[in-house]
């Protein structure tokens, strides 16, 4: 494969794997921070 | 009479040529853009004045000696500026848009379709690889990063490739709202997105914990500047290091933004920036913007086909990723469309994600190109 | 009776009726100030001004109630 393809596929490709997979993570931590901040809330209460 | 003619020759005229007018006149036409226009001031007219400087007959930018050519040595040739810039943007940059609603950031990345329209419309052009990729990452419209990228890959291409991409910058509230008119349905622009939840403080702080180990491990070359940008991004939402943040968002941020503005200035002397090269910088900058805003539109359409909530196409457009302006345009056009349609918060979430996009696109080419 | 509640977390910069004032729909009743930006905020239906629950240079946040029209 050419060196501009290869540098097309792989970057176009890459920014949405990191996004994808960015997007997956921040709604596990949102999630997680969540239920951190609940727990807390009891715990206080 | 010999003492005149010493005079004369200790003095600088005779080592002026054409060009270095035609440069004066480009660096005063910047000079008036920035003060009577408004045109991104604080950093066209540092580097306004930085061609002025090089267009003087000076030793200013001699390797190992001139004073801007230090600046630049350090500061751009090594990278240090471009992700001291980010730390500051970290600092300044409010994810919460994007926590609430992480789908947008899929938006922040269709923008970067435009990079790579530019980089095969570069490459057409007759413009080597390396040179294709900075003149592509243009449309990711991010000043910082189009300076990294070609202090990586090519350093030539810096000076002019920063001023197309800031000088563009100020034109997007100019080149995207005919693109996306033409990309959209009044019916589509008049869709009313469901405000955004309330994100809590502990979201913050992890965000920009999780996004910095994510990319890095997948994009290990983005590492100079989303390291530094999401450390500035902590420094702000931990709320205990107010001094720091504010330092980074303001007095580190102005302090750099001077030796940035007027070192990139001073990389285009009348020599490199007369060629009919620049002219074609210049006609695939305005393509990239306009490419970038198309492509995030149409990713934008393609995630309606799945979401049963719909999205507003025209947030795609804010995917182009100079903040805030291609917000306030999506926001805009929305509101011609609907007035009581309030976009601005919805379209901030492409908008901050499409930094990320453009750190990340600049990461792979560096990857494969170098 | 309609409140109108405020659509995006900015700051009030004017606030362009009083009470008792008789507004139309879709006439502006505040602007706010979010991201540099001047938004109006227009009334959704017609209505007379019963409270205005804001003061020129507040923050507010999305939801919040702006002013009061019945």
């Amino acid at each position: 494969m050419s060196l501009p393809l290869t540098t097309f596929i792989s970057g176009i490709s890459g920014v949405f794997i990191v996004m994808t997979f960015l997007l997956i993570m921040i709604k596990l931590s949102s999630k997680l921070a969540i239920a951190l901040e609940k727990k807390q809330e009891k715990q206080e209460s | 009479m010999e003492l005149l003619q010493g005079m004369w020759t200790s003095m600088a005229f005779d080592n002026l040529y054409w060009g270095n007018f035609v440069m004066w006149t480009i660096a005063l036409t910047f000079v008036y853009l920035a003060i009577k226009k408004g045109f991104e001031p604080l950093l066209l007219l540092p580097i306004a004045f930085g061609i002025l400087l090089v267009n003087l007959p000076s030793e200013i930018m001699t390797p190992g000696e001139g004073l801007l050519w230090r600046f630049y040595h350090y500061g751009e040739e090594w990278a240090i500026i471009p992700p001291l810039i980010f730390l500051g943007i970290g600092a300044m940059t409010d994810f919460g848009p994007v926590i609430a609603n992480p789908k947008t950031l899929l938006l922040g990345a269709g923008a970067q379709g435009g990079v790579y329209v530019t980089f095969f419309g570069a490459l057409a052009l007759g413009f080597d690889i390396n040179q294709a990729a900075v003149i592509g990452i243009i449309g990711g419209a991010d000043g910082p990063t189009t300076i990294f990228l070609a202090s990586k890959l090519a350093p030539e291409m810096m000076g002019i490739c920063a001023v197309a991409a800031y000088s563009y910058m100020a034109l997007v509230p100019v080149i995207q709202p005919p693109v996306m008119k033409l990309l959209t349905t009044e019916a589509q622009r008049k869709i009313r997105m469901k405000s955004l939840r309330k994100v809590s403080k502990l979201e913050k702080i992890f965000f920009p914990i999780i996004t910095v180990i994510v990319i890095t491990l997948v994009v290990p070359d983005a590492a100079a500047l989303m390291g530094m940008f999401c450390f500035g991004n902590l420094l702000r939402e931990s709320g205990v290091v107010d001094r720091l943040s504010l330092t980074a968002q303001n007095e580190l941020m102005n302090i750099v933004t001077i030796f940035l503005g007027i070192s990139v200035g001073a990389t285009m002397p009348a020599e490199v920036f007369l060629s009919p090269k620049v002219l074609g910088v210049f006609a695939l900058g305005s393509i990239a913007f306009a490419s970038a805003t198309a492509t995030g539109i149409g990713l934008a359409h393609l995630m309606n086909l799945f979401l049963k909530e719909k999205i507003n196409p025209l947030i795609g457009a804010a995917g182009v990723s100079a903040v805030p302006m291609a917000a306030r345009v999506a926001h805009k056009v929305g509101s011609e469309a609907d007035k009581k349609n309030y976009l601005l918060m919805h379209a901030m979430g492409p908008n901050v994600a499409g930094v990320i996009g453009t750190a990340v696109a600049a990461g792979m080419f560096i990857s494969v190109l170098k | 009776m309609a409140n109108i509640e405020c659509p995006m977390s900015g700051k009030v910069w004017k606030i362009l009726v009083k009470v008792g004032d008789t507004v139309a729909e879709d006439d502006e009743v505040i602007i706010l100030e979010a991201l540099k930006m001047e938004n109006p905020i227009y009334a959704p239906e017609d209505g007379v001004v019963k409270e205005i629950s804001v003061k020129e240079g507040q923050q507010v946040t999305e939801g919040d109630v702006l002013v009061v029209l019945e």
